[in-house]
């Protein structure tokens, strides 16, 4: 039995995510609660910052004189430029709080003070129902709609309307194909090969961009656009397949959301589009352990068949010779086309 | 030692690695211990299966296959001790080289002396050091304690100190520790492993938060020009194992297995280098290499005194940050046979990440695939060459010293259909000198083998004696300079049928000999202009006896470290034909 690598690219299924604080924070919703995708679902405290005071020093005393000076105590919030240490009057010496926070420890003349820290804000990034909570972590969502995995995405995350500016998935998306009644929209595209493609779609701006292919030496800029951007297939001037070209074409002018951020191979989290279908009966939960078997639909990762789709025909016993020499475990795919190609079944993803 | 001496055990061995878990079966045939087969399936450390088990379990379905060994009872479970039907195994030792590096931050006094020991015992197993800290960073405790927190090391290493040395900084640094320890919550806080002074060990227990926590292994810098790794690394080992069971599902089935023999797998390549180092000649050094996706191991033994490191950044699939820069994209098309453009290069490793296991399909790519080994290879032997200095047998060195042999690992090396690439990889990537010979490790065995080591050395001897491993080719590679074309040395070759043939070597030739697997050849060897051979320093000479391997003597005269002609048609018309040669020998 061997497992295939599983990507999912369907029209209509039920999608469950589970979302994580990076550290134990607030949860704010409640179960069965209908969420937007903006909608924040819990806030813990990000990167906080300590200092430490030697409030002894500060006032020039001796440790036991200065803590005598000490005016508060572990625990207790503080103002910014609220005193610390010493005794106010004239002339006299103060060490005082640089900014709002809390003090966790204080004594034998030094103080460690936490600034308050800013919050980090957990998305649900697309529509949803809160179908769990873990408790003071995350929740896990649920809603039904297409579901498009991608290869790459650059952290980033948004929604907006899906349109297609030249209805076709073999195309290089272009600066001409541009217009201003695309600014705010979600756009999709063959490839993206020109960084002032990138640009011109900050400048305009978009709300995200969806690809087949990108060139990877645009991957540093596509990280810094404000938008997400979402990599279907490959990375080279290679076409959206036309699995995810048919169902992304045929929901133009919805709402879809855009969640491209980095593929965890640990928490399987990949980038990914979802478009919410509602008011439908809930469809079946894909599946993500599928046995690469004959009949399956599977999508090749190298050249030079990279991103073609097609079905898996024959497993050939034993080891196959390539082209190449190289000894392998292979199969037979019949492309979409017709095309009888012979591949590793290393490279074989399966297409759910 | 005859294994009547000892009892016979059947050993199952497992290496999970990022892309592939492999289980290997070995008992007793004929009085001696054998390889008897292995089973192989895609590791399952990842999601959606997230539990290394699953993959260890249909590696050893498969292993059952191939065997016809039963190895699991219908309760699912491995049959262990050895039935009396021949069903399940006695023993069980596993190496894992997967799972994301370990986040390191590194504290000391000196840069160059405790901090630079720390980094080299970090880097025995897979770590990414995050920071070192050091008495001449200018740090602020404040700046310490706020770092700490924020990049949450999974183990914070403290040196410092040689037996006789400081103490207070040291001390200071390890409250600091322990304040940013009582700031994190419970499963963030850091594994502690202190190296430095030992004179400290008692009033380390003393301090608030961590005393009682702290591992305390023997100092890695006795004195400032001595560095001994080996008793930290052990501690280093266990370490590893305990963040591996909290955060790798199924890892602790793992250990309780194995009955604690879970190791790294640089550890078990440390083992046996160590274990070579001793048998082969003492004035070489053994070297091992593991090109793996997710990092090279290099190991390298020199009389017993062993140094291993693993580069995490340098594997197959590793994270390259890219667009690779002109010089980068320059350095791989020296290596190249076809032509790539820069755009190609940067897109192929970019997919080489998120595909670690797909295979090139094309000629073009495998050519891409070989090229970019050869770079990972040079690019970690150079730094480990620079870490190894300190080796007082080797001295410094920018070429690889006499190594005999060098072991090679890794499944883009060991595909049995490329043997002529594995071999031109390997030379070119480690630019061997004088005389060697590669070996691979075609199974994979040599990890899992250091392993089983601990639990029966007997079976990890003499099992790599018997088919194992396959011997690649006899490297002979003079160091010297000349002008191209000047005989630089003279082989006088006595076949086994007392058969004599004479051949000049020229600067710049490749040449492959035929010497076919049991077959052995003496060889007179007389390099000329103070060439260096490894028999006793420049021009001299001497007798050698080389066995016979799948390609053979490759005497490699173009020069040590090798110079590859500016022009690209001239540099891929050379590799073209130095790899035709291997292929057509």
């Amino acid at each position: 039995m061997r497992n295939g690598l599983t990507t999912h690219i369907q029209p209509l299924v039920t999608i469950r995510r589970e979302r994580f604080l990076p550290q134990n924070g607030k949860v704010l919703v409640r179960k069965g609660q209908r969420v937007t995708a903006d909608e924040t679902l819990a806030v813990c405290e990000a990167n906080p910052k300590y200092l430490l005071f030697d409030y002894a020093r500060g006032l020039g005393l001796p440790i036991k004189k200065a803590d005598e000076l000490l005016q508060v105590k572990a625990g207790q919030e503080v103002e910014e430029n609220e005193i610390l240490a010493g005794l106010t009057g004239l002339a006299k010496r103060v060490v005082r709080s640089p900014a709002k926070g809390q003090v966790i420890l204080a004594g034998d003349g030094q103080l460690l003070l936490k600034v308050a820290p800013s919050l980090f804000e957990l998305k649900a990034g697309f529509e949803a129902t809160i179908v769990d909570l873990i408790a003071e972590r995350g929740v896990i969502l649920e809603t039904s709609g297409a579901l498009l995995q991608g290869i790459w995405g650059n952290g980033k995350i948004a929604t907006g309307v899906l349109l297609n500016p030249y209805h076709a998935a073999e195309q290089e998306l272009k600066v001409e194909h541009f217009t201003m009644d695309m600014q705010n929209a979600v756009l999709i595209g063959g490839w993206i090969s020109n960084p002032m493609t990138l640009k011109t779609a900050a400048n305009l701006p978009v709300r995200g961009l969806i690809v087949g292919g990108l060139e990877a030496h645009l991957l540093n800029l596509a990280k810094e656009m404000p938008f997400p951007i979402l990599v279907l297939d490959a990375f080279g001037s290679v076409a959206m397949n036309n699995l995810a070209y048919r169902i992304l074409s045929s929901n133009e002018r919805r709402q879809i959301s855009v969640n491209a951020w980095e593929w965890d191979r640990v928490r399987g989290t990949r980038p990914e589009a979802i478009i919410v279908v509602s008011e439908v009966e809930k469809p079946e939960l894909p599946q993500d352990i599928v046995e690469i078997s004959l009949g399956k639909t599977v999508r090749l990762c190298r050249s030079p068949y990279t991103a073609r789709i097609g079905r898996l025909e024959r497993i050939y016993p034993g080891k196959t010779i390539l082209g190449n020499g190289l000894s392998v475990n292979a199969g037979e795919v019949i492309l979409e086309d017709g095309e009888k190609v012979t591949t590793p079944l290393e490279n074989l993803e399966v297409i759910l | 030692m005859s294994l009547s001496l000892i009892k016979a055990d059947s050993l199952l061995a497992i290496d999970v690695g990022t892309v592939y878990t492999r289980v290997s079966l070995f008992d007793v045939v004929d009085a001696r211990y054998r390889y008897l087969g292995s089973g192989t399936a895609q590791s399952t450390i990842y999601a959606p299966f997230n539990d290394l088990r699953e993959g260890i379990h249909q590696a050893i379905e498969n292993l059952q296959a191939i065997t016809g060994r039963v190895l699991i009872g219908e309760d699912a479970q491995l049959i262990t001790p050895e039935q009396i039907d021949g069903s399940g195994v006695d023993l069980v030792a596993a190496t894992v080289s997967a799972n994301e590096p370990m986040k390191v931050l590194i504290t000391g006094l000196l840069e160059d002396i405790s901090v630079e020991s720390a980094a080299r015992l970090a880097n025995s197993i897979p770590s990414l050091v995050l920071k070192r800290f050091g008495l001449n960073d200018h740090l602020t405790t404040e700046e310490r304690l706020n770092a700490i927190i924020q990049l949450k090391p999974d183990l914070i290493l403290v040196a410092g100190g040689t037996e006789q040395g400081a103490e207070n900084a040291t001390l200071k640094m390890l409250e600091t520790i322990g304040l940013a320890s009582y700031l994190l919550e419970a499963d963030q806080r850091p594994h502690i492993l202190f190296i430095g002074n030992s004179k400290l060990h008692e009033k380390i227990k003393q301090i608030p938060v961590i005393g009682q926590t702290v591992r305390l292994a023997p100092n890695i810098r006795p004195t400032l020009d001595s560095e001994q790794l080996q008793p930290a690394l052990v501690e280093l080992v266990d370490i590893f194992r305990t963040i591996q069971q909290s955060r790798m599902p199924g890892f602790a089935n793992l250990v309780q297995w194995t009955k604690g023999a879970t190791i790294p797998a640089s550890f078990g390549w440390e083992r046996i280098v160590r274990l070579l180092s001793k048998v082969y000649d003492t004035h070489k050094g053994v070297l091992g290499v593991d090109l793996g996706a997710s990092g090279i191991c290099l190991a390298a033994g020199f009389g017993g005194e062993t140094r291993v490191t693993v580069y995490p950044d340098l594997g197959m699939a590793s994270h390259q940050p890219v667009p690779l820069d002109s010089s980068q994209i320059n350095e791989l098309q020296q290596w190249l046979i076809y032509d790539f453009s820069a755009s190609e290069i940067n897109n192929l490793i970019q997919t080489r990440q998120v595909y670690p296991a797909s295979i090139p399909m094309t000629e073009a790519e495998l050519d891409f695939e070989y090229a970019y080994s050869t770079v990972l290879l040079q690019k970690s032997i150079q730094q480990f060459l620079a870490s190894i200095k300190t080796i007082s047998s080797i001295g410094q060195t920018v070429c690889l010293p006499a190594v005999e042999p060098i072991i090679a690992s890794g499944s883009v090396l060991t595909n049995p259909s490329q043997l002529a690439r594995s071999a031109m990889t390997l030379i070119n990537g480690l630019q061997p000198t004088r005389i060697t010979t590669l070996i691979l490790d075609q199974h994979h065995l040599v990890k899992v083998l250091g392993a089983a080591a601990a639990v029966n050395s007997v079976l990890a001897i003499q099992a790599m004696d018997f088919g194992t491993l396959l011997n690649l080719a006899s490297v002979i590679a003079p160091v010297g300079h000349a002008k191209p074309g000047t005989v630089i040395l003279k082989v006088k070759m006595t076949n086994e049928d007392g058969s004599e043939q004479k051949l000049d070597v020229r600067y710049g030739q490749f040449i492959c000999l035929p010497l076919a697997i049991g077959q052995t050849m003496e060889m007179q060897l007389q390099p000329l202009h103070k060439f260096d051979i490894g028999m006793g320093g420049e021009g001299v000479g001497g007798k050698v006896r080389l066995k016979g391997s799948a390609l053979g003597v490759i005497i490699d005269a173009r020069g040590r470290p090798l110079r590859l002609p500016q022009d690209k048609e001239k540099r891929q018309e050379l590799h073209e034909r130095w790899l035709l040669k291997l292929e057509k020998r």
